[in-house]
């Protein structure tokens, strides 16, 4: 539905918002993204998948492995105190941004 | 279910990846998979088509590989990982937080490009080290040696005070006891005051085996004035300071150690020193060192001067005065106290001892300013030295990071137009530079380190303080703040690059050589810079080397080869008549001369080239005495027996060599060098004048060749060579001439010396040749490191102007294409870049030869024979450095020329 470079920037603040409130495993983030934007944006796991790498990596969240009964073993992600402050920034910058451009690009009614 | 985890594993490609990595990620991608599958599967869709639908998740395996290969390789992405995450905290920081994440981030950008660039990294880190650990290197010794501080309690209120000639420059200093006695009881400035004299040596016996130990004489104040008291017993008593007292002795820690095994019970033990029996009555403590690091091994009272003199007639005694300031009197004031009561003493005295006086004056030195003063002018020239080898390094980094600005030019510019400040980026360009300065400073330390190691190991003794040179962490500190420096000084060229650099033209393709322009400005500086200070450093190194070959090349008027010396000294106490001594020397030579492989021996009272032991005004009856000038009436005395002259293939000019018969029952005779013929008896026949009157006058029978007797840099001084007979000295040296190596004959010289007298030892014990090499190590050190130095600096240097010539003309490739495709010849463009090449390259050897000339003056006190401006130095330096320059400018000339001009032209 969007351009891959829309979707490119904007995917680490959707994964980190999800994340906001509750842990959640790989999966289900990509399920969430889907849902949430009513099927508007959407994730497959070979790009969603490296992004949760990149993230934990740059240790804004942390995954770990874990067993539900009768499920089987997933891995959960979290927000980082570091990724709670970033999430907050990109927030506030993304309002800023979409703001800015809202600005420009809406249509100006005499 | 389909094997998801069997399904990943075939397809996902991860390389190096850990293997417990690989296997994690295999698993968290196949759960999602089945977690896709599952949920198509609840949707109702059929097993297969869940499967695709499963499947179409991952459409590239190869490039979901690639992208966790990337992450996951654990090495270049580690680094990726901290630049990220400093990247995400600086933005996340407040002001300060922001500033030194932002530096953590360029550290570590810095640190990716080095990685990327090893080439680069490896050149420009390797210039920086040498550089850097020149620098380190020669701070250290400095560190140590200037910087020290003498071991005393107040050691500022510690001088020296002397009297000199107001020309002579900084030698020892010394004065005469009657001075000091009328100093010590008349100044007002001096709290203590003392004098002492530690130059002679003595045989302590009674404790092992008999060894000749350093032994110095001090006065009453003398521990007052430094301030130590001895770790065991006292220091000496009134009584013991007088003639006639209880003969006393204080031991240092080192010979306590040695020879009495550290056993406190020593303290009331008789000791024998030169066969007389002394009490001993303190042991300094450990670390005790004599003012002027001439440490002896025993200490002994300096018998009060007006008694000693009583018993010598009128004996001068030359000592070393020091003493402690009165609280608040400064060493001017002090000087001026001291010359009042020296003019008194000056104008009381008479004869010789009053012309002596006259001419000299009285200086107080402060021991540091002593200690460290002697070596400060080489110090200081190779701190030099070292300054403008940094400088060279600097440069070279400058150009090797501004030619590679140049090919960043496009990412820069590129930058700049993405918005990214130009602040930004001139500070990432700099602390590239630093991170590069910094690594070089490391690898720097590791070689200081090594150079440090070389120096204490083959470094003269001389240097005060340098066998203590070591890396500490002062040095560490000066090698940060010097790696920091020179990194922002290399830094600053391509910043400043950076900052010119205009950012559209920047972009466009083919617009090289305008938004060089600008660059090359900027490395012609450089290289005016680089040349002028390589031929600064190569006119100091040709200058030093050319000294040395000049000392080398000296004529020594005797053969040291194959020679051996060895000293005795006859106790006067067993050997009191004249005869006594005789008989000995002449058993010993005769027995040393039938030993295998001796070709000669001789006995003489100084070894040559180590100085006189003793010298004599010289009246020559009926001869005008020469004019007066310094030292005008004086000559060096050496004793000699017969065939000395033959053993040491000094030639025999005119005249006879000594003979048996010149003995005590015959008219006293003596033989003079050439000096001492041309400065007392110009335009005479010196074969039968006499020295001297009466019946002790002596007959010259014979003129001999000169000999540098008071070492290498000193013009041979006029001498008499007297005969061992008629002036039989207790103080005896062999000089052996063996058929082979002269170490060869020590076991059998010594055990023929044992047979003679058990109690006698032999003491320095060296070939003529090692004397040679030790007599000159101090100035050969200092010539072997500036000119070591200077080598590389001068390699770093002609690499530098090199690569800067060779790069500048090969950039200018497209010009020439142009240029020849204009119909300009071949000959026409070589003659441009030469031209202009020889054009800076005479700046900077203008600007050389100006700043050699100023700085070349410094290094006038180790020059020897050789004017600081010598003008071939120069010119050899001046041609060697514009051959340089040429040959970096015509070989890439030649190349660029060689190429197609339409090459050219296409080229970028």
């Amino acid at each position: 539905m969007f351009g891959r470079d829309l979707k490119k920037g904007s995917a680490e603040l959707l994964v980190l918002a999800l994340l906001e409130d509750r842990p959640r495993h790989g999966y289900e983030i990509g399920k969430l993204i889907e849902r949430r934007s009513r099927g508007r944006i959407t994730f497959r796991i070979g790009s969603l998948y490296p992004i949760l790498c990149r993230l934990e990596e740059r240790g804004l969240i942390r995954g770990r492995w874990v067993e539900k009964a009768g499920e089987r073993r997933r891995r959960f992600y979290r927000l980082t105190a570091d990724g709670r402050k970033f999430l907050a920034e990109q927030r506030n910058l993304w309002e800023q941004f979409v703001a800015a451009v809202n600005q420009i690009a809406r249509p100006r009614h005499a | 279910m389909p094997d998801w985890h069997g399904y990943v594993r075939e397809r996902l490609r991860l390389g190096d990846v850990q293997p417990e990595r690989e296997a994690e990620i295999v698993e968290e991608v196949a759960r999602q998979l089945e977690d896709a599958y599952e949920e198509a599967l609840r949707k109702g869709l059929s097993e297969k088509e869940a499967e695709a639908a499963a499947a179409a998740h991952v459409a590239d395996w190869q490039a979901l590989s690639e992208e966790l290969r990337l992450s996951r390789t654990g090495k270049l992405p580690g680094l990726d990982r901290l630049i990220e995450r400093s990247r995400d905290r600086a933005s996340l920081s407040g002001r300060m937080g922001r500033f030194a994440y932002g530096v953590w981030f360029d550290v570590l950008f810095a640190w990716r490009l080095l990685v990327k660039n090893r080439g680069y990294a490896i050149a420009a880190i390797l210039t920086m080290a040498i550089g850097i650990g020149a620098n380190t290197a020669i701070f250290s010794v400095i560190n140590s040696a200037l910087f020290f501080h003498p071991p005393y309690p107040n050691a500022s209120q510690i001088v020296f005070a002397a009297t000199t000639k107001p020309e002579a420059g900084t030698g020892r200093p010394l004065t005469f006891d009657r001075v000091f006695e009328s100093w010590s009881r008349k100044n007002r400035s001096f709290a203590f005051m003392a004098d002492y004299d530690d130059i002679w040596k003595t045989t302590l016996t009674g404790a092992g085996a008999p060894e000749r130990l350093p032994y110095a004489e001090v006065s009453a104040g003398f521990f007052s004035v430094l301030g130590v008291q001895p770790m065991l017993g006292r220091t000496f008593s009134a009584s013991e300071m007088v003639v006639g007292g209880p003969p006393a002795a204080v031991l240092t820690y080192a010979v306590w150690r040695s020879r009495f095994d550290a056993n406190p019970d020593v303290i009331g033990r008789t000791i024998h020193l030169d066969d007389k029996p002394y009490t001993v009555v303190g042991v300094m403590p450990e670390g005790f060192e004599f003012p002027d690091f001439n440490n002896p091994g025993v200490i002994r009272p300096l018998l009060s001067v007006q008694a000693a003199n009583l018993a010598a007639g009128q004996f001068v005694h030359v000592v070393w005065v020091v003493g402690r300031l009165k609280r608040g009197v400064a060493p001017s004031q002090a000087q001026a106290d001291l010359e009042m009561i020296f003019r008194h003493v000056a104008s009381a005295s008479t004869g010789g001892y009053r012309r002596l006086l006259q001419r000299e004056r009285a200086v107080v030195i402060p021991l540091r300013e002593w200690l460290v003063g002697k070596t400060r002018p080489a110090l200081l020239v190779l701190w030099g030295a070292v300054g403008f080898l940094l400088l060279i390094a600097c440069v070279n980094v400058a150009n090797l990071a501004l030619a590679r600005a140049l090919a960043r030019e496009k990412e820069i510019a590129l930058r700049v137009a993405l918005g990214a400040e130009r602040r930004r980026v001139m500070r990432q360009l700099v602390t590239e530079s630093v991170l590069v300065a910094t690594l070089g400073g490391a690898a720097g330390v590791a070689i200081a380190y090594a150079v440090v190691l070389i120096v204490r190991h083959f470094g003269p003794p001389e240097l005060p303080r340098l066998h203590n040179a070591t890396i500490d962490f002062p040095v560490l500190f000066f090698t940060l703040g010097v790696s920091v420096i020179a990194g922002v000084l290399a830094g600053l060229a391509p910043a400043r690059a950076a900052w010119r650099l205009p950012t559209v033209e920047a972009l466009k393709e083919g617009t090289r050589s305008s938004a060089g322009r600008g660059h090359r400005r900027l490395r012609n500086a450089l290289m005016i810079a680089e040349i002028a200070m390589a031929l600064m450093l190569a006119i100091g190194a040709g200058l030093l080397v050319r000294s040395f070959l000049k000392i080398t090349g000296l004529d020594l008027g005797l053969d040291p080869h194959n020679v051996l010396t060895a000293s005795l000294a006859l106790p006067l106490a067993r050997y009191t008549r004249h005869a006594e001594r005789l008989a000995f020397e002449q058993s010993l030579l005769k027995r040393v001369r039938n030993l295998p492989g001796v070709a000669a021996v001789a006995g003489t009272d100084d070894i040559p080239m180590t100085n006189f032991n003793e010298a004599m005004g010289v009246e020559i009856p009926g001869v005008p005495p020469p004019p007066s000038g310094p030292l005008a009436f004086a000559a060096g005395v050496s004793t000699v027996t017969p065939g000395f002259f033959r053993t040491m293939r000094i030639s025999l000019l005119t005249g006879r060599d000594f003979r048996a018969s010149d003995s005590a029952r015959n008219a006293p005779v003596a033989i003079v060098n050439q000096a001492f013929a041309r400065h007392f008896l110009p335009n005479r026949k010196p074969i039968g004048e006499r020295i001297g009157n009466g019946p002790q006058a002596m007959r010259i029978v014979g003129v001999v060749a000169d000999v540098r007797q008071r070492g290498l840099l000193n013009a041979p001084m006029p001498t008499i060579y007297t005969p061992y007979a008629q002036h039989p000295t207790a103080f005896v040296s062999l000089v052996i001439r063996t058929s082979g190596n002269p170490e060869a004959i020590v076991p059998a010289l010594r055990a023929q010396v044992e047979q003679l007298d058990g109690e006698l030892p032999v003491f320095g014990v060296a070939t003529m040749d090692q004397r040679l090499a030790k007599m000159e190590a101090e100035r050969r050190f200092e010539m072997i490191v500036l000119t070591a130095f200077a080598i590389v600096a001068l390699l770093l240097a002609v690499l530098g102007v090199y690569s800067v010539i060779s790069y500048s003309v090969s950039e200018r490739t497209r010009e020439f294409g142009i240029r020849m495709a204009l119909g300009a010849q071949r000959s026409a463009v070589t003659r441009i870049v030469v031209g202009s090449t020889l054009a800076m390259a005479l700046a900077g050897v203008a600007i050389g030869i100006g700043g050699a000339l100023a700085l070349t003056q410094y290094l006038r006190s180790l020059l020897f024979h050789i004017q600081p401006d010598d003008f071939r130095t120069f010119a050899v330096a001046a041609g060697l450095l514009l051959g340089v320059a040429l040959l970096a400018a015509i070989l890439p000339a030649l190349r660029a020329t060689e190429v197609d001009p339409v090459t050219a032209l296409r080229c970028e």
